[in-house]
């Protein structure tokens, strides 16, 4: 068996993987089941990286995705799930109506690539790709990084500001009073 | 044994199906955060398009650094969501997408 033969079926057994598992996400009642079910998915698209030659964005997929998204989705889903009452799917011509739109959208998707014949550079070595994406990074995408590292400040800051806890500012209600009657104090006597 | 290849086809094939199934579940769901799972495979289904075509149309690395770019897009947008699903359930005591109707005129 050559080497792209080997290629070809890990191909299959990670399309398999991620096929099976996304339609598990969408389909489980259970939340929580939905939510380990996308690790398998999510593994099975870092799979996938690995066999394209990028090693670095299969492991920063792994990280990011499996041991970041995941674990907040599990969080999200243990801090706001109802087990019992939510009923987690639509009426059935919702159901209907999102598989009609799905459908739809395949085969739009699947009818668009099929006539098109890509213009292919030919066999390329899969080379260690860290050290080209880190020169890349630093040079011509050098903007888009700093603006990254920006977004990631604001989204923390932004997300720790929505789910701040309203306790904190009622127990130093007293604290604020007392402040704002110094500062009055003090502005009086600036008259 | 045929010698078997995988084309580019069959890499944004499986991206359109991945894709295909997140439209599914953003469409039926009812809980906030199964609509946000949808999204997630929605982004992967992108991804691995930008994945394939490094591979096997680009010379250089490209792709995968907008790739990269994606995924901490992605993690800085689910952190966000999440805050506003948890705001929202603190608010009202439910996540049920049909229920959230306060804006409605």
């Amino acid at each position: 068996m050559d080497s792209l033969t080997v290629q070809a079926i890990f191909f299959y057994i990670f399309a398999a993987l991620i096929i099976g598992s996304a339609l598990l996400v969408v389909l489980l009642r259970n939340i929580v089941r939905s939510a380990f079910a996308l690790f398998f998915t999510l593994f099975g698209v870092a799979g996938i990286y690995i066999l394209l030659g990028a090693d670095f964005v299969g492991v920063t997929q792994v990280l990011i995705y499996i041991g970041g998204v995941l674990i907040l989705i599990v969080f999200g889903v243990m801090l706001t799930h109802n087990v019992y009452s939510v009923d987690i799917f639509n009426k059935l011509g919702t159901l209907v109506m999102g598989t009609v739109s799905a459908i739809i959208t395949f085969t739009i998707i699947y009818y668009s690539i099929k006539p098109v014949s890509w213009l292919y550079i030919g066999y390329k070595a899969d080379l260690p790709t860290t050290g080209p994406i880190g020169t890349q990074l630093m040079t011509n995408y050098l903007l888009p990084f700093e603006l990254a590292s920006v977004l990631l400040v604001l989204a923390m800051v932004g997300a720790a500001y929505l789910i701040r806890s309203e306790v904190r500012e009622s127990r130093h209600k007293g604290a604020a009073d007392q402040r704002s009657k110094i500062q009055s104090t003090v502005e009086g006597k600036g008259n | 044994m045929p010698v078997l290849i995988v084309s580019l086809s069959d890499y944004l094939i499986l991206s359109g199906l991945l894709f295909s199934i997140g439209v599914f579940g953003v469409l039926t769901r009812k809980n906030a955060i199964a609509v946000l799972m949808g999204i997630e495979l929605m982004l992967n289904a992108a991804n691995i398009n930008l994945v394939a075509f490094a591979k096997f149309v680009d010379t250089g690395v490209n792709g995968q650094v907008f790739a990269l770019f994606s995924i901490v897009i992605a993690a800085a947008e689910v952190a966000v969501a999440l805050a506003i699903v948890i705001s929202i359930y603190k608010t009202t005591r439910t996540i049920d997408l049909d229920k959230e109707d306060t804006l409605k005129g």
